[in-house]
This record gives C-alpha cells, sequence and structure tokens, in this order.
C-alpha cells in the first residue's frame, strides 16, 4: 500500500505531489502512469477565474491510498468519479461537492480502475459568477454558515452527457474551449439545484405553473421603477388575479422574502451595480432610486452591505 | 433614426440608444417609450470583460446603429438577431451591413470594434437578438489564435463579398430565445447568460470552422437562394402537430429539385433533412416539458405523435431517457430543511 498525502489548492500541485510520490515525471499539466505502476493518466487544465479541472482514468498495480490534508483556503470541489458509462461499475453514478478544509481519503484498490473529472475553484470566485444575484449571497451565506459541506447527488442524463462529452472528447483545435463550456454547464446546474434545495424553492409546487408564472410577471412590474413608491401589495396582487394573502405566499416562496423587503434589496443592490459601473454621479443614482436624501441611502447601504458605498464624485 | 457609437460597453450604447427618442436610460435596462415601439433592451457586464446587450422589440421607426471604429485593445463583436417581419415578408431585409456591404436576412454578423459596421433593426419587425462584445484575449486562451484569425478572417471576406454564411437556424433560435425569455426567471442571471452565449460563440466558430475545412463552403450559394433556404426551414419547423411537407413539397415550395434540395439543406444546417426536423422536434418537446405545464401525452400529441409508445421511443433515442424519467429526474429536488424559516 503506498500512501500520498497532499493538500489540495491547485491541482498542479497535486499532480506534482503525485508525480514525486510515485517518483514519475510531470510536465506539460499530465502525468501518464508506466507499467511497473499501473495504467492510465491524471491530466489538468486551467480556465479564466482560476478554475481547474482534472481528468484521470487510471488503475493502479498496488493499493494507493490519497489522502488529501486540511488546508486553510477555502476552495470547493466537484466531483463526479466513475464514468456513467462503465457497465462495470454497480453503483449509481453520483455527483459530490464538498469543501477542501476537510480532510478526505480516497482508496484506488490494486486493478481497479478509476476515473473521474473534478472541479477546483475558490468560493471567492463564485461571487462574480453569480453577480449581485439574490441566489448568490444565499448561497454564500450557506456556504460560509456549513463548514462541514457535503452535497451529493446522483448523476442525471444531463451530467452524464457532459461528462461523457468531456471524457470522450478527441482532440482537436477546440478541446479547451468545449470543455469549459460544459464544465460551466455542470456548474450552473449543481448551484441551481443546490440552490432549490437549500432555498426549498421547489416546495411551491403546491401551486400552479400559471400562478408562478403570473407572480414573476409582478416581481418584473414591482422592480421596473425603483425612482418611485413601490406598487402596493394589493395592486401586485390584482395584477397576478389572485387574492393578496395567496399572492404574499406565493411571492415568499419563490424570492424567500415578502415583496417590499425584496423591492429594498433589489433597490440596493441596483445602487451597488451602478455605483460599481462608475459611470453615474450619486446624484443620479439617487434620483432613479427614489432618495430624496442622502443621508438615508447610506444608512440603508450600509445595513443592506455592511460597508459603506463608494461614492463617485463628478 | 439612427446611433453613432465606439464604445465597448452596452451600458453607453443603451443610453445613447435612449436619447434618439430623447429618454434616459440607465443603460442597464432601456423600456421602449410608446412613441418609439415596444418591448425593451437590456445591457449586462458579465465577467471577463464581456459585455452583451439583450433586445426583445418591436421599432416604429428603423434604427440604424453604427459602429465607428477606434484604437482600443481589440474586442469581437458579434450579432445574433432573429428579425420576423409582422407583415409576413420574408425576403429583401438586410440586417446587418459590414463597410456598407448588405448581408443575407438572420445571417450571424460577426466585426470587431476597428472596423465601421451597420446594424439596421427594420420597422414593424419582431426583433430578439444579442449582441456581444469581448475581448479577443479572452477566446485565445482556449483556441490557438491562428485558427481564429483563420475563422474570422475569412467570415469579414465572406460577409464583404456576400457569401455564405452561418445563418441563425433552429440550434441557434432555441439558445437565443432560452436566452431572451428565460434570463429574468433564473436564480443566476449573470452565469446563465454568461454560460449560454458562449455556447453561441462555440457553436458558431465550430461550425463555420468545420465547413471551411471540409469545403462545404467552396459550392457557391446565391444570396437569395439561402433567403429561400431559411424560409422552408421555417416552414419545415412551423407547426410539429400537423403532419410536415415531405421533401418534394419542401423542394418544390424553394424551387428546385428534390436532390439539390437535400444537398443545399444539408450544406447550410448541417443535418440531412429528416434528421434535422426529427432532432428540432424532440429539443422542443423537451422544452415544453421543462415548462412544466404540460402532461407527457399533451406534449406527445403537440409534437405530433399519436402513438405515446413511439414518441417515447423516439424521445428515449434523442436524450438517452423516457420523457417520464427525464421529468422525474427535473423534478426529484426536495428541500434540504423543509423546516428552514
Amino acid at each position: 500500500m503506498i500512501t500520498i498525502e497532499y493538500g489540495l489548492d491547485t491541482y498542479e500541485n497535486f499532480l506534482k505531489q503525485i508525480a514525486k510520490a510515485l517518483k514519475l515525471k510531470y510536465s506539460n499539466h499530465h502525468i501518464v502512469l508506466p507499467p511497473a505502476i499501473g495504467t492510465g493518466f491524471f491530466r489538468m487544465l486551467k480556465f479564466p477565474g482560476g478554475i481547474e479541472c482534472l481528468i484521470f482514468n487510471a488503475t493502479f498495480q498496488m493499493d494507493v491510498q490519497l489522502v488529501q490534508k486540511k488546508v486553510t483556503s477555502e476552495h470547493l470541489i466537484i466531483r463526479m468519479e466513475n464514468d456513467p458509462e462503465d457497465e462495470n461499475l454497480p453503483d449509481q453514478p453520483t455527483l459530490q461537492m464538498n469543501k477542501t478544509n476537510r480532510k478526505w481519503i480516497y482508496l484506488s484498490a490494486r486493478g481497479k480502475q478509476i476515473s473521474g473529472i473534478n472541479l477546483l475553484f475558490q468560493q471567492r470566485y463564485m461571487q462574480a459568477y453569480f453577480g449581485e444575484s439574490h441566489a448568490g449571497h444565499e448561497i454564500n451565506n450557506y456556504l460560509n454558515l456549513m463548514n462541514n459541506l457535503y452535497y451529493t447527488e446522483t448523476m442525471d442524463s444531463e451530467y452524464k452527457k457532459w461528462f461523457h462529452e468531456i471524457f470522450h472528447l478527441e482532440k482537436n483545435a477546440f478541446r479547451n474551449f468545449i470543455i469549459y463550456n460544459r464544465l460551466l454547464q455542470i456548474w450552473e446546474r449543481v448551484f441551481t439545484r443546490f440552490y432549490k434545495k437549500i432555498s426549498g424553492t421547489i416546495a411551491y409546487g403546491n401551486f400552479s405553473g400559471d400562478d408562478i408564472q403570473r407572480v414573476k410577471e409582478a416581481e418584473t412590474l414591482l422592480t421596473s421603477d425603483f425612482s418611485e413608491q413601490p406598487v402596493s401589495l394589493d395592486l401586485l396582487a390584482k395584477k397576478a388575479a389572485m387574492s393578496t394573502s395567496k399572492f404574499k405566499i406565493i411571492f415568499k416562496e419563490i424570492y424567500g422574502m415578502p415583496p417590499r423587503r425584496y423591492f429594498q434589496k433589489q433597490r440596493m443592490h441596483k445602487a451597488k451595480a451602478m455605483l460599481l459601473s462608475k459611470q453615474y454621479p450619486v446624484s443620479k443614482i439617487l434620483q432613479d432610486l427614489g432618495f430624496e436624501r442622502k443621508a438615508t441611502f447610506i444608512a440603508l447601504y450600509k445595513k443592506t452591505f455592511g460597508e459603506m458605498p463608494v461614492l463617485v464624485i463628478t | 433614426m439612427q446611433v453613432s457609437f465606439n464604445d465597448i460597453n452596452y451600458s453607453t450604447i443603451i443610453a445613447k440608444i435612449a436619447k434618439v427618442w430623447g429618454s434616459h436610460s440607465d443603460g442597464i435596462n432601456f423600456l421602449l417609450p410608446e412613441k418609439a415601439g415596444s418591448g425593451d433592451i437590456k445591457s449586462w457586464q458579465l465577467q471577463d470583460d464581456i459585455s452583451v446587450m439583450l433586445m426583445n422589440c418591436i421599432f416604429y421607426h428603423d434604427l440604424f446603429l453604427y459602429r465607428k471604429p477606434n484604437n482600443y485593445q481589440q474586442f469581437l463583436v458579434f450579432h445574433f438577431y432573429d428579425v420576423i417581419r409582422l407583415d409576413g415578408a420574408i425576403s429583401g431585409q438586410n440586417v446587418f451591413y459590414i463597410q456598407q456591404h448588405a448581408l443575407g436576412k438572420n445571417a450571424i454578423c460577426i466585426s470587431n470594434n476597428s472596423i465601421n459596421s451597420t446594424i439596421h433593426l427594420p420597422a414593424q419587425a419582431r426583433i430578439a437578438g444579442i449582441s456581444i462584445l469581448c475581448n479577443k484575449n479572452f477566446l485565445t486562451q482556449f483556441i490557438d489564435i491562428s485558427i481564429l484569425e483563420a475563422c474570422f478572417s475569412n467570415y469579414y471576406y465572406r460577409e464583404i463579398h456576400e457569401q455564405q454564411l452561418e445563418y441563425l437556424d433552429a440550434g441557434y433560435r432555441a439558445l437565443l430565445y432560452e436566452i431572451i425569455l428565460e434570463h429574468q426567471h433564473h436564480p443566476f442571471t449573470n452565469q446563465f447568460i454568461y454560460s449560454r452565449l458562449l455556447l453561441l460563440l462555440e457553436k458558431l466558430i465550430i461550425n463555420f470552422y468545420d465547413k471551411l475545412n471540409a469545403g462545404s463552403l467552396k459550392t457557391r450559394m446565391k444570396s437569395d437562394e439561402i433567403n429561400i433556404m431559411m424560409h422552408t426551414e421555417a416552414e419545415l419547423l412551423k407547426d410539429f402537430s400537423t403532419p410536415t411537407p415531405g421533401i418534394n413539397e419542401l423542394a418544390k415550395m424553394a424551387g428546385m429539385s428534390p436532390t439539390k434540395f437535400k444537398m443545399q439543406f444539408k450544406n447550410l444546417f448541417g443535418l440531412p433533412v429528416y434528421e434535422y426536423f426529427q432532432k428540432n422536434r424532440m429539443l422542443f418537446a423537451k422544452q415544453l416539458l421543462k415548462q412544466g405545464d404540460h402532461t407527457i401525452q399533451e406534449v406527445g400529441t403537440a409534437v405530433g405523435y399519436t402513438n405515446l409508445g413511439h414518441f417515447a421511443a423516439a424521445f428515449k433515442k434523442e436524450f438517452g431517457l423516457l420523457p417520464k424519467d427525464w421529468v422525474y429526474s427535473e423534478n426529484k429536488l426536495k428541500p434540504l430543511h423543509p423546516d428552514k424559516n
């Protein structure tokens, strides 16, 4: 039995550590196992935003134990292990997500083929990709709270399709572009489902699709203009053709908070987006978002984001 | 109506468009005023310096968007526009010009910030489109620069000389309308738009590069022949619930022999007629199922199957799963914390 310990911050270091432990050559983001050790390969790919991808398909001649040590940096890994099309594998393939701050042991038994696609990225990176969305904040908060994150789901046909496309892609001029695009699809699906699970929005299955659609339309109306007072709840409910109380319930199911609070939150997020774009003077932002006094705006901004707005002076 | 600009950010371009009608826009969302038309224009600043403009509207006056050259770092511009004339006319409406040369209808346009280009958005037409501005360096991270150069310089050449390009066929339209119609309802709007616009670019670049290499672009198709083919393609996919026109009928519609029609169809859309039809029929069925408002039986009928078993088998052939299994895997999410709140 060979035990290889490593701390996972980048797959480059991971591969270097493996190469060192097995006395192999590491070059070009790639390790190929020699017959004495086994067959197969490990390969990593780097993408914008610091996303890294590890693709592996290997069989060792001996038992190998991979021990991932705790590291302090906050990374997340999405693991899809075992080629779902390999019929020799009895279990349903699963997809897992966890943080690198916990210990992880992976045993590769002698003569057993291991294969998979892993995705490594920083939690910080997600902020850029989620934008200032409500869902993004909720996920971030959740991830910060959950130190021992362990999320898993069965790989369904969509995941299997993307896995296949990445895993069996022949070398061609567009290989990296295609892989990046598939990884983004996987990433998006994982987080969309993850979000649905943690926010429980799937519970609104009790309401008809029409009801939900109409509430969503009312939401568009609510957030269409921030310079005026928000549209009244009664009017919104009327637009959605339902009673005020029913509207309130469905709205909260979908957006996770009552309409008025949601309006405020969206208003402040828009303010932040406008500030960050550095294209609007403060007076314009105040006017567009319906603030009469700057002090009110600053106070509300601080309350929402916990920091003072960076004001653009013109 | 006309607007000139050389910006590399759609939020400032939208503000300029709004000014044409004396309106103000924050550049993030511009709701057309009543005198201008209906619908809206939006912009998003996405990661990796990508700026996009989404348009879903009808104008009362023709609108010309003139891009003037500038000397910033090199940016690429992509336009995917579906323009449907409300009066039903199909041909003769040119949407894009590069350096004053007209292209065929609903061609995909590639341009950059160092040359003049024009978008003509006709009045009284339903316009759904996306414009993408991205730094060239973004794509060279993935794709060898010589391959990109070969693609784009060939594409520019073909635009100027009015030769066959890539057209907004059903595959592009599905992605385009997914972005336009669903982005608001997705929890991660930015990410949603970003990942799908990359799929549009992937499809465009790879399709064009493959055609370039396979030499299938060498057989010259005339501009009006392409218009006719786009028209018959629309006819083919117009309504899945009624019996589809056969190849002979379609060829007659296009005014050519069945042999020539089949050849040109494959040349332009990459698949034989029936395969193309079937693929899009199944994609449409999947889209309907995804909406969640219809039963499997309703969807099967909507795409023209009287025998549900046949529908299920065809669906499985395309996506590897029976419709009921697919619906199940889409819906089986359960809350992790049902007692939250």
